[in-house]
């Protein structure tokens, strides 16, 4: 589980570091505070190669770069703090090995990790020091992550096929199947079909005997099945869900929050999640104040033009909640 | 208006902060900082929205998301809360429960109540209404001073409740709350059924005077509580 973070010259961080983070993670803030930048930082655990920083891109709606456009400086220096793309990006996480994301003058990005020491000096301090000890591969084993974008409809159909394919293959759609059912009891059973050329999850669902893409059942149903299935795909890993609100109808939220947490828990995931919702929040309360010591509130806010994120630990979060302050 | 009431609260910002029981409480403490000018202070009280229970019951839970609230930015504003709390029937009683509200939210806990606790450059304190060395309420302190303006009322009041009959195997405390909420009901024809904190927030207030000799040693506490 990851319990802190460092950052350095990453979209609108300037340097950031924050620890005390728990299995379940809720970043509020307003508008251009820098949660979905924090997401994305901690998807950068995941990503082997440049390349993979395209996914950041789609998720940004900023379209996709052919191999030429790839090379020039403004494909990339949105990720750089204040556009400053002469100096490295540096995320540590955790105990995972920290990664150096350098714009080169011959316009390729390069990626470079090294291994994780507690007590080490901040990277800017040491960072020409300790350049030798700069791996150019990516380390083999990769903390598993799955992003969950606010405006990610499109990129679902593939991926929800893929990962209900892979548990399937398991023997392991029941629980699935079980948890959706809990809060859509019309759902009988989820399968793979061959939707035109590609294949899609589709759903039976009671009183009819055709089956219903996912996607058009509901968005609600479309978004729990995806936030199970990232779940059940990440086993030991972090999911990262933007606007986790957005799709589901505000009576059902709070049993919705039940069945994520029972099953991060299951299956030992790492969730963070980013609201808007002051609904979303309050019906997370009963879930907090049983286990308090689960959950920690991430509030981001903006200073200077640099965002800063100060973490609250569930007990200041569950009591804030229940006397209805505004934590958002 | 100094209040820090539940729903509105984003950020505080002054450096002190007062915690109480009620609304009634949270309404004289608010006309005292304003007699006394004292500005760097605001004061609040739990919420009981579909809770139940007394306010006492919640204040370790608004300690605790007072804190949350504070500590919104990395720079940490915060030099002081204060605790007032009724003394009920047993101060020691009421100074524990403060103390564990306290420890609940992680704040320095006093040595005993009217004395200030000072660790990190957080200051705290637990001052028990009516005053030192005494048992009771806020109800008892207001009508200390609504008596000496009117004494004749005291009489009044005390002949309706003997009259009534139901007081005998009361708790003095709850007594003292009848006896104030007699009085306000008699005093605001525009809202009988107003209540103290109402009175004292009214412009026609002139049931309990805030000058008052009796209002002395809470707001000097106040004074001293709240210097920088």
């Amino acid at each position: 589980m990851i319990e802190n973070i460092k950052i350095q010259n990453f979209r609108c961080f300037s340097e950031l570091e924050i620890k005390d983070l728990k299995r379940f993670n809720i970043i509020v803030g307003e508008n251009a505070s820098g949660k979905s930048a924090f997401l994305e930082s901690l998807y950068l655990q995941n990503v082997k190669k440049s390349a993979d920083l395209l996914q950041i891109r789609e998720w940004r709606q900023r379209g996709y770069l052919d191999k030429a456009s790839r090379e020039s400086p403004s494909a990339w220096e949105d990720l750089f703090h204040n556009f400053n793309s002469g100096s490295p990006i540096y995320i540590g996480i955790g105990h995972f090995p920290e990664l150096r994301i350098e714009y080169k003058d011959t316009g390729k990005i390069s990626l470079a990790w090294r291994e994780a020491e507690p007590q080490r000096t901040p990277p800017s301090a040491s960072a020409d020091a300790e350049s030798t000890r700069w791996s150019f591969t990516a380390p083999r084993l990769l903390h598993p992550c799955e992003f969950i974008g606010a405006s990610s409809a499109f990129q679902y159909r593939n991926r929800l096929a893929e990962k209900l394919s892979e548990l399937s293959k398991e023997g392991e759609t029941t629980p699935i199947v079980d948890a959706l059912r809990s809060e859509f009891p019309f759902l009988r059973d989820l399968s793979l079909e061959l939707d035109g050329w590609s294949t899609s999850v589709f759903a039976s669902i009671e009183g009819s005997k055709r089956k219903f893409p996912a996607a058009l059942v509901s968005d609600g149903f479309n978004k729990l099945l995806n936030i199970l299935l990232s779940i059940a795909s990440v086993p030991k890993g972090t999911l990262l869900v933007d606007q986790i609100e957005d799709g589901f109808y505000y009576k059902k939220l709070a049993s919705i929050w039940r069945v994520i947490c029972r099953f991060a828990v299951e299956k030992d995931v790492q969730i963070f999640a980013t609201t808007h919702s002051r609904e979303c929040l309050e019906a997370l309360q009963p879930v907090i104040e049983n286990n308090e010591n689960d959950f920690a509130l991430l509030r981001a806010s903006k200073m200077n033009g640099a965002s800063k994120i100060t973490v609250s630990d569930g007990r200041r979060f569950s009591s804030a909640l229940s006397q209805e302050f505004e934590v958002r | 208006m100094s209040w820090i009431l539940p729903h509105k609260v984003e950020r505080i910002e002054t450096p002190f902060v007062i915690a109480c029981e009620g609304y009634n409480d949270v309404c004289l403490i608010d006309k005292l900082l304003g007699q006394r000018g004292i500005t760097n202070c605001r004061v609040g009280c739990p919420s009981r929205a579909g809770s139940g229970g007394d306010g006492k019951d919640f204040l370790d839970r608004y300690l605790s998301a007072l804190d949350l609230v504070i500590r919104k930015d990395v720079r940490n504003e915060l030099r002081g809360i204060l605790l007032i709390v009724d003394a009920d029937e047993n101060p020691e009683n009421a100074f524990a429960a403060a103390c564990k509200a306290l420890r609940f939210a992680q704040f320095p806990v006093p040595p005993s109540a009217f004395t200030q606790k000072e660790e990190n450059g957080v200051r705290t304190a637990v001052y028990l209404v009516p005053g030192e060395n005494e048992t009771g309420t806020l109800e008892n302190l207001l009508l200390r001073s609504a008596f000496e303006k009117a004494p004749a009322s005291e009489v009044c009041v005390q002949t309706l409740l003997e009259c009534i009959g139901r007081t005998a195997n009361e708790k003095p405390n709850t007594v003292a709350k009848m006896r104030m909420s007699a009085l306000v009901a008699a005093s605001f024809p525009s809202n009988p059924w107003a209540t103290p904190g109402m009175v004292l927030q009214s412009k026609q207030n002139d049931l309990v005077p805030i000058g008052s000799a009796h209002f002395k040693h809470l707001g000097d506490f106040l004074e001293r509580f709240c210097v920088e």
